[in-house]
């Protein structure tokens, strides 16, 4: 049987839905709300909502999930595979946490294996290891060492893969 | 000698903590602050407060003279270091003694050989005290340490002799990555600690952290104050921890706690400090080592033992003698605390650095918040990521747990991802409710799938409540037809 809503938490995961699976809760000035769920109470709290995109952010037992509940057409254009922003990552290592360049282990035109160590970056007192997702050419390093990057930011790009 | 003020040489949580203590008692207070702090709460709490240096740890908070010279200045008797920082650095500890002010915390001595986890072996050797099988001394060549972890059979783990709080120590599996592990060890050592020596030991498997809290006084009397359980940890680090443990019966707690007493004796302790050890699943215990501060996760000890830690700290270091012996000590009902860190439990527990855009501490009988920041302030990189400490009592364990989901579920934190999380995993996993769980907890039952399941099934719910919300709306504002 085929749900008739969809929703998206926090941009990648996709939840059916019926009209029927809706909780009812009411919400109260500061945003906390009660409802039923299976049977079992369930607290959550309101942090922001926008009627006009149908979007909801819920924090529940410490995790914020953002939901936008995507109207028909929304789901057409996704059913037919038109979706925009689908940009591949794959070629790309960036920072998965703010921190400091300790050291840099790879150059441009150089060859790494999956798994091969491509720089050191100090966070919150740890050395950690970034390595390589996949095989390739190392195209651009974009980071020296001690230098300071934000959560995010592009350190390396590969070669786009081969088609073969 | 009555203490008259007191400089608390740390930020955060742990320098509101310690003031408020030194408040209680008629105690003023000097707040230390770096200029990533100027703002923080601990700086408006105490009496006077003197900013120390730039924002880097190195150049303001371990600034050890500077912080002598503002205690000088001030007319204040004594130092409090809290925990991190300069709290286990003996020469820190003996120039402030030879400054004529006090330093709350123990002799340079006990620092300095519990500091060493060789020379505290040493210190302990010829007592009643378990240790694990590895080396006794420190070691900074490589190849010959991979030849004597060969020796000791794998698991093995190495430690940075001067490391402590879980920095420097690396588990290795297999001969295969030894090489690798060893250097990167050895690196994170010198520059962690300036001192690349390290030292190796076999790796208990499946082991509990079980840590006592000790009292000693200048008058020769030393006692315990029940165990804490600290099992449940990310990196080495722990996140949460409860007291009394589940599977510490009196007899247990009785020799641990004998053997903790030995240990702060061994080296002529004085003040608060901790014995850790690691309990296996024969519920044999091994000595680990000694923290010569207060432990981040004091509060728990205090909820059960109805003390407050900083205070007989203070008194202690006053020459007063402890107004209890350990036979007037009881468990009083069952703490648990969980380290609100600013991390994403569902990203690995990277940092999640960035403003409190909301900030709201849950309210309630039993409940307690240690923190040091309030609502629009940022976390700041320099530092350790811990945002506060939720700690809570209650009668029975059972109750707590059900305690701290409720607590959690009232902690209003946005602007960054915490542990809070985390938290709420943990109260509500099997293994934790039924007390059978380990230091591999986060390993064994955090995996990834677990984390995108946990994630699927609250996105679920969530998606249910704001589909809810949005058809109620709908009714409400009688939008005509918009889908």
């Amino acid at each position: 049987m085929s749900k008739t809503y969809k929703a998206v938490a926090n941009d990648h995961i996709s939840v059916a839905l019926d009209i029927s699976d809706a909780i009812v809760s009411r919400v109260k000035v500061d945003g906390s709300l009660v409802g039923l769920h299976n049977e079992n109470k369930v607290e959550a709290s309101l942090l922001a909502s926008d009627f006009d995109s149908r979007t909801y952010s819920i924090r529940l037992r410490g995790n914020i999930y953002t939901i936008k509940l995507q109207n028909k057409l929304d789901q057409q254009i996704e059913e037919m595979g038109l979706s925009l922003g689908n940009k591949s990552t794959a070629s790309m290592v960036d920072a998965p946490m703010p921190g400091l360049v300790l050291s840099v282990l790879v150059k441009e035109g150089d060859a790494v294996e999956e798994g091969d160590g491509l720089l050191v970056l100090e966070a919150m007192k740890m050395e950690n290891k970034l390595v390589a997702p996949r095989s390739g050419v190392i195209k651009s390093v974009h980071v020296t060492a001690n230098q300071t990057v934000e959560k995010g930011f592009v350190l390396i790009e590969f070669e786009e893969e081969d088609e073969n | 000698m009555k203490i008259k003020k007191i400089v608390v040489a740390n930020r955060g949580e742990i320098a509101l903590r310690i003031m408020r203590t030194a408040k209680k008692m008629g105690i003023q207070t000097v707040a230390v602050y770096s200029e990533a702090d100027k703002d923080a709460p601990h700086v408006h709490f105490a009496d006077q407060a003197v900013c120390i240096g730039p924002a880097a740890s190195s150049e303001s908070y371990l600034k050890g003279n500077t912080i002598i010279e503002v205690a000088k200045n001030l007319g204040a008797d004594a130092i409090h270091p809290g925990y991190g920082f300069l709290s286990e650095n003996a020469d820190f500890a003996e120039q402030v003694a030879k400054n004529n002010l006090i330093f709350i915390g123990p002799k340079a001595h006990a620092i300095e050989v519990m500091g060493n986890k060789l020379a505290s072996k040493e210190s302990l050797e010829g007592r009643d005290i378990p240790m694990i099988p590895g080396t006794k001394d420190a070691i900074d060549n490589p190849e010959k340490a991979i030849q004597i972890a060969n020796e000791i059979g794998y698991p093995v783990l190495i430690k940075a002799a001067a490391g402590g709080g879980g920095r420097g120590m690396r588990v290795v599996n297999k001969e295969s990555e030894i090489k690798e592990q060893m250097d990167r060890a050895i690196n994170e050592a010198v520059s962690a600690f300036g001192d690349g020596s390290v030292f190796i030991e076999k790796f208990v498997e499946s082991p509990r952290h079980i840590e006592v809290q000790i009292l000693a006084d200048t008058h020769g009397n030393i006692v315990h104050l029940f165990e804490r359980e600290c099992s449940i940890q990310r990196r080495h680090q722990k996140v949460v921890e409860e007291a009394p443990s589940v599977v510490v019966n009196d007899e247990l707690r009785n020799r641990m706690g004998k053997a903790a007493v030995e240990v702060a004796r061994a080296c002529d302790y004085v003040g608060a400090g901790t014995v850790e050890f690691l309990l296996d699943s024969d519920k044999k215990f091994y000595f680990l080592e000694m923290n010569t501060r207060l432990q981040v996760e004091h509060p728990i000890t205090e909820m059960i033992t109805d003390l407050d830690l900083v205070e007989e700290q203070i008194r202690i270091a006053q020459g007063e003698a402890l107004s209890f012996t350990q036979e007037d000590l009881k468990i009083n009902g069952h703490a648990i605390e969980l380290r609100v860190y600013a991390e994403d439990p569902y990203d690995n527990f990277n940092p999640s650095i960035g403003t409190l855009s909301r900030y709201e501490i849950p309210i309630g009988k039993g409940i307690r918040v240690d923190d040091g920041v309030v609502e629009g302030s940022k976390i700041p990189i320099y530092y350790d990521p811990m945002v506060s400490k939720l700690i809570v009592h209650a009668p029975s364990r059972t109750e707590a747990i059900t305690k701290m989901l409720a607590a959690i579920a009232n902690y209003k934190i946005e602007g960054i991802q915490t542990t809070l999380s985390f938290g709420d995993f943990v109260c509500r996993h099997k293994a934790f409710v039924s007390g059978d769980f380990n230091t591999h907890f986060v390993d064994q039952y955090f995996d990834e799938d677990t984390r995108e399941r946990i994630q699927e099934e609250e996105a679920a719910i969530a998606a249910k409540i704001a589909l809810g919300l949005h058809l109620e709306a709908k009714t409400k504002l009688r939008i005509p037809k918009n889908e």
